[in-house]
């Protein structure tokens, strides 16, 4: 008697809810049903994410990346009107690992949503940035994990994949030609780590410094040991910085720093003074000024080849 | 022929007050049951509605009724708390679109509904005013929101506090009005949209403050190691979301552990939502499955059982009602003697006599199912938005 | 087998005890212990109660310990109901006959220490069928058995599992402390292990250590350690290829002679009786050719394990030892094992349906023509041929019309056809493992509400079955009755009874088991095939 009388009372506030209007029928949400012509309208958040994707893609998939010229995507804060260009989009190609915090604060569909690391949290490196908790024993937050993931190329690779999955599910009927492509970046993508590990073979001994804390995965992958700062290419260190890593040569020395982008002379001058060859390492967060991410890892790959032989001909 | 016509018209016109009294009562006895069935059919497929337009919900284990009227009409206890993690995972299936539905918090008797953008084409609500959410600390309100809390785009909101006397509760937070939906006469008029990580933030599992390694942050500091600092009681939460103070703001835990109070399943497919049912049936699930169409057809059930009883004792009363009419009728038949013996004087016959009277209570019956057809008419065009005017202005 | 008298001996730390019923049969074999008056009506030699005591307790039933006779006593004896058990466990069993008076007897020999072994020799004044069971500390040593004139018993009372007698017969059934198995079926094979969580203590550290039970807030954790634990032993292959399992469910059991079933809801449990069973489920498509698992924990207490593989035709039992550790399985199958579908007819076409009631009339129409055929050539004969044509025609269509809509409806026969099959479809459909292929065949032969209704039954029974609960496979669907008659939109409705025969394996065992069913079934034609749309049970008896 009592569950009729409160099912009759939540009937009666129910009633007071509905309305006048025609039967509502559940519309269709997430992306659009797969189908053999569509294109799939995909946006990211990073460069590399977006190069993966337009390789993969090809002529089926349309990729977006809103991020201006010159901005760092990972700090990137887009406006109201560009969150809603994403959430227009089939598929939204996120880094994962902590990467571009604005779009824990966006409002986007799960659905949409490919978290492109997913599965390779056992590969996460921590950033050694600094945590904050509330209360002895409150919840820590979560802002230690690196997330300059692409530059680990199997980590890339990984996400590849991640990519070439989400969109096999949009249009399964261009399901061959996408595992084609994602095969021969994936092959493209192991050759560059093998030179990478060969231009970076014995750099472990010889002391490895990071302008700014980005290079969390070339570090693992290749093994270097390095130590990061937090240094920009476009100013002055400062006395501080200058002292501290004085300080910190003296317990171990560095013979290279790398950096995001070319810092000012003055400051290279100085390291090298100290013994510290700066080599430009772009990681390719965001789009090159002309080519693609290979042609940029290219240039990295000449900038450590030429580092490499001053070192040889040093030892010689 | 209408000679009686007449006659019984001018008696009935003369003794309007006893007319109209019978003819209401008859009225009453007919229309009743109609307006009840009317009431209880249209409410139902109204309710049917809603319900069969959400194929599959997803919650905690406990009353599948409370998670089906929380979900999707907003009203009663918010359910068990699940874990948003269940929205990867049913994404993972390929089997079904999620769309999570967090609630319990409110905005004056407003409830807020936090989700995600894919809630709104699911339930057909587009824009009249201004834009869809888009950032966090932003609003979309149902039209009958906004006109109750006269907000538009450009204004604000604010949530009510979880409980005036917990001092250590959550405190309210200011939303951002950036866009009102067209009214659909359906409960989500009534409903303050935020996106879902939002209503974290509002329910204090996110929170912005100023950054502890900052030196005039000291004060708020506990302690401090290499890796980590320890903030104090004094550290204070904003409680406005800004684009500007946006990017301070932050969540603790991890986000597959946060809570959600149900996801509304989309099936790709009549196949997809068996197989997805099908993946939950272990009663030792963290999660249970509810079509909210058999949650309403049980509840209806009840209704309409309910619904037999209330019948009767309306037949009951109206035999008794209709006893009493022709009670009246006799007694006013006896009263009436001297009249009739009138009309037979001056040469009526016994037979016209009877088919005076009789005629009489024709016309009553037929002004009574004429005014009781009107009725049932007028219920049926406008009946929704008197029901609702009378629940809502507490007459019901 | 059946005891008139029932003994059961208790070996604890501080004594054995012995709790006898005695069938009045077997009265005259202990008349030792009966009261003097009884004895003396018995007809049997006056002697004092105390001395006959004596008597059986110094020569009719001695307990000795490493050879030396142990001194005991009656503790009562009294007249008490006959508990009912079951005749092949010994189990006590639920009866609501009228039960049988028996004369219990409870005896008690103190130890002062722990014996390495012990010999229970009769050497009763008459015969007598005794049936016993020794527990030592809680673990039943021996299956329920006739005892003999002596039975030595050795104990070991560090882990009283491995207690066990001389005499091979009265060793238990499951005496091995872990046993194998692999069952191979149409899309699934599975290895089942049987373990001991005291044992399973040696190889991981599951917390027992220095406990006597395992407390229910233990188990759920100890049956994670020994998942986790086992799924990095005991390798399988399935046709040549490493298998990975896809579900891996870990039990506490309760093994008995007739059978082995999962302990739920969970309750504490006594460390040395303890056992668990641990499956692992690797779907196939298909029937594999060959299965093999290889066995790679032998040590001192597991010298040789008992294992069989299983497959439709039945169990294949043998010992795997270090030197002989892979048991392999091999199809030898001739017989089809595939599940194939019923064919179901079609339903008619509306052509034929509409004949059904039309055809009346090409049949009147075909009467008419031969009567005006007939009047034609009594009459002038000048239109004889063109009525003949006509009523030839009309003759001919009545015909082919009659057999037409002579199959727009089914009769009893066409419709039991259509009805087992159906039936047949949807047990069948519980074979497959893959839920897309289940609901795909599922909805070969059920629609509507109804296909979703069955479809999550069976995934509820499967949710059962990896619960530790049986996997049920049906062999055969058999009607019984059917009484169908026409219902609207072209359906049927039937009152059906059928039987289903299923084998149910687990643990060791294939048990066969047989249901009954009646119901109220509507069956409608949906896009060219009769498809199921309710199912009301009314009946079902388990045979």
């Amino acid at each position: 008697m009592k569950g009729t009388v409160r099912r009759l009372a939540s009937l009666g506030s129910l009633l007071a809810l509905v309305g006048c209007e025609p039967a509502e029928q559940g519309a269709m949400v997430g992306p659009a049903p797969p189908s053999g012509d569509a294109t799939v309208e995909i946006y990211a958040i990073n460069y590399p994410l977006a190069w993966m994707a337009e390789r993969i893609g090809g002529d089926a998939a349309r990729v977006t990346l809103p991020v201006p010229e010159g901005v760092d995507p990972a700090h990137w804060q887009p406006s109201a009107e560009t969150v809603l260009a994403y959430q227009r989009a089939d598929i939204v190609l996120l880094n994962g690992a902590g990467y571009a915090a604005w779009t824990e604060f966006a409002s986007l569909s799960p659905s949409r949503l490919v978290d492109t690391t997913r599965g390779l949290e056992d590969r996460f490196v921590s950033a050694g940035a600094m945590t904050h908790s509330h209360g002895p024993a409150g919840e820590h937050d979560h802002a230690d994990v690196a997330s300059h993931t692409w530059l680990d190329p199997e980590l890339a690779a990984g996400q590849a994949r991640a990519i070439e999955g989400a969109m096999v599910t949009r249009v399964p009927d261009r399901a061959d030609a996408l595992r084609q492509r994602l095969q021969s970046l994936v092959a493209e993508l192991a050759a560059l780590d093998q030179r990478l590990a060969l231009a970076f073979q014995g750099w472990r001994g010889e002391g490895v410094l990071y302008s700014h804390p980005v290079y969390q995965y070339l570090d693992a992958r290749y093994g270097l040991a390095g130590r990061s700062l937090t240094w920009e290419p476009g100013q002055d260190p400062g006395k501080g910085e200058w002292d501290a890593l004085a300080a910190r040569l003296a317990e171990a020395p560095a013979a290279v720093m790398l950096w995001e982008d070319e810092p000012l002379p003055a400051t290279a001058g100085r390291l090298r003074a100290m013994g510290i060859e700066p080599v430009v390492f772009h990681t390719g967060a965001g789009p090159p000024a002309t080519g693609d991410y290979l042609a940029l890892m290219e240039e990295n790959l000449g900038r450590l080849a030429r580092f490499n032989e001053t070192v040889g001909a040093g030892d010689n | 022929m209408r000679d009686v016509v007449y006659l019984a018209w001018r008696y009935l016109v003369f003794n309007r007050w006893k007319t109209g009294i019978l003819i209401a009562a008859i009225t009453v006895i007919v229309f009743l049951p109609l307006a009840l069935e009317l009431v209880l059919e249209r409410s139902s497929e109204r309710l049917r509605a809603r319900a069969a337009a959400t194929p599959l919900l997803f919650g905690a284990p406990g009353s599948a009724l409370e998670l089906a009227l929380s979900s999707l009409y907003f009203s009663g206890e918010s359910p068990a708390p699940l874990d948003y993690a269940i929205v990867a995972e049913l994404g993972d299936t390929r089997l079904a679109a999620a769309i999570p539905l967090h609630l319990g918090y409110r905005v004056g008797s407003h409830p807020v509904i936090g989700t995600s953008p894919d809630y709104f084409p699911f339930r057909d609500l587009s824009i009249a005013q201004g834009r869809m959410l888009a950032l966090s600390g932003e609003a979309v309100l149902g039209a009958a929101a906004a006109d109750s809390l006269d907000a538009a785009p450009g204004g604000g909101v604010v949530t009510a506090p979880e409980s005036v006397f917990d001092v250590t509760g959550t405190y309210p937070v200011r939303l951002r009005v950036v866009g009102v939906l067209e009214p659909t006469g359906t409960p989500d008029d009534e409903g303050v949209f935020v996106d879902i990580r939002t209503a974290w933030i509002v329910g204090g599992i996110g929170h912005g403050h100023e950054d502890l390694q900052d030196p005039t942050a000291s004060g708020s500091v506990l302690k401090r190691d290499d890796s980590n600092i320890v903030a104090n009681a004094a550290v204070v939460e904003y409680r406005d979301i800004t684009p500007e103070n946006l990017a301070d703001f932050h969540f603790h835990g991890a986000e597959d552990e946060f809570p959600l109070s149900a996801v509304i399943a989309v099936p790709v497919d009549a196949k997809s939502g068996v197989l997805l049912e099908g993946r939950y049936q272990s009663p030792d699930s963290p999660v249970r499955v509810v079509r909210p169409t058999e949650v309403m057809d049980d509840l209806l059930a009840t209704v309409f059982t309910v619904r037999q009883y209330v019948l009767v004792a309306v037949a009951l009363v109206g035999a008794a009602t209709l006893a009493t009419i022709a009670l009246v009728f006799l007694l006013s038949i006896r009263l009436r003697r001297a009249e009739i013996q009138t009309m037979i004087r001056i040469g009526a016959a016994p037979g016209r006599v009877a088919a005076i009277l009789g005629t009489e209570i024709l016309l009553v019956l037929i002004a009574s199912l004429l005014m009781a057809g009107l009725l049932t008419g007028i219920a049926t065009a406008f009946g929704d938005e008197i029901f609702r005017w009378l629940l809502q202005s507490g007459v019901l | 087998m059946f005891a008139s008298t029932i003994a059961e001996i208790y070996v604890e730390d501080e004594a054995v005890h012995l709790d006898v019923e005695i069938g009045l049969q077997d009265l005259s074999a202990f008349r030792s212990l009966l009261p003097d008056e009884i004895h003396r009506r018995m007809g049997f030699e006056e002697a004092p109660l105390a001395d006959r005591l004596q008597r059986f307790l110094d020569e009719e039933f001695r307990v000795v310990a490493d050879d030396v006779p142990l001194p005991g006593r009656l503790v009562r004896i009294t007249p008490a109901e006959r508990v009912p058990r079951d005749e092949i466990t010994g189990e006590p069993l639920p009866s609501e006959d009228e039960p049988e008076t028996v004369v219990n007897a409870v005896f008690v020999w103190p130890l002062t220490a722990r014996p390495d072994s012990l010999d229970f020799r009769l050497a009763l004044p008459a015969a007598a069928s005794i049936g016993f069971v020794v527990y030592h500390e809680g673990v039943a040593v021996n299956d329920f058995r006739y005892m003999a004139a002596s039975q030595a018993l050795n104990l070991d009372w560090e882990d009283p599992w491995y207690s066990a007698f001389d005499r091979r017969a009265l060793r238990r059934q499951y005496y091995a402390p872990m046993a194998g198995f692999i069952y191979v079926e149409p899309y699934e094979v599975r290895k089942e292990i049987i373990v001991r969580p005291r044992d399973m203590q040696r190889y991981v550290d599951l917390g027992l250590a220095g406990r006597d039970t395992i407390p229910v807030a233990m188990q759920a954790d100890i049956r994670q350690k020994v998942i986790e634990f086992l799924s990095r032993h005991f390798p399988m292959t399935i046709d040549g290829q490493p298998a990975e399992p896809a579900m891996v469910r870990a039990d506490f059991l309760e093994r008995s002679l007739r059978t082995s079933r999962v302990i739920d809801p969970p309750e504490e449990l006594d460390l040395n009786a303890a056992i668990m069973g641990v499956k692992f489920i690797y779907p196939h498509p298909g029937f594999p050719d060959t299965a093999t698992m290889r066995w790679d924990l032998f040590d001192d207490k597991t010298r040789v394990v008992p294992v069989a593989a299983v497959d439709p035709t039945g169990p294949l039992p043998q010992f795997l030892e270090p030197d002989f550790d892979i048991l392999e399985w091999r199809n030898f199958i001739r017989i089809p094992v595939m599940p194939e579908l019923a064919d179901v007819s079609a339903p008619p076409g509306l052509f034929s349906q509409t004949l059904f009631y039309g055809r009346w009339l090409l049949v009147v129409i075909a009467v008419f023509l031969l009567w005006r055929l007939g009047r034609a050539i009594a009459s002038d004969g000048t239109r004889v041929v063109s009525a003949g044509s006509a009523a030839i025609f009309a003759v001919a269509a009545a015909g082919v019309g009659w057999w037409i809509g002579g199959q727009g409806r089914l009769d009893q026969a066409a419709t039991r056809d259509v009805v087992a099959g159906l039936l047949t479809n949807v047990y069948r459909a519980f074979d497959f493992r893959a839920e897309s292929d289940v609901y795909d065949v599922l909805a070969r032969s059920v629609d509507g509400d109804l296909l979703r209704d069955v479809y999550l039954e069976m995934r509820r029974g499967l949710v059962l079955a990896s619960q530790g609960g049986a996997s049920a496979r049906v062999k055969e669907v058999e009607l019984l009755e059917l009484d169908a008659e026409p219902a609207p939109d072209r359906a049927i409705r039937a009152r059906v009874s059928w039987q289903v025969r299923a084998a149910v394996g687990h643990w060791g065992h294939i048990h066969e088991r047989r249901n009954q069913y009646r119901a109220d079934l509507s069956l409608q034609p949906i896009d060219g095939a009769w498809k199921l749309v309710v199912v009301e049970i009314l009946d079902e008896v388990r045979l």
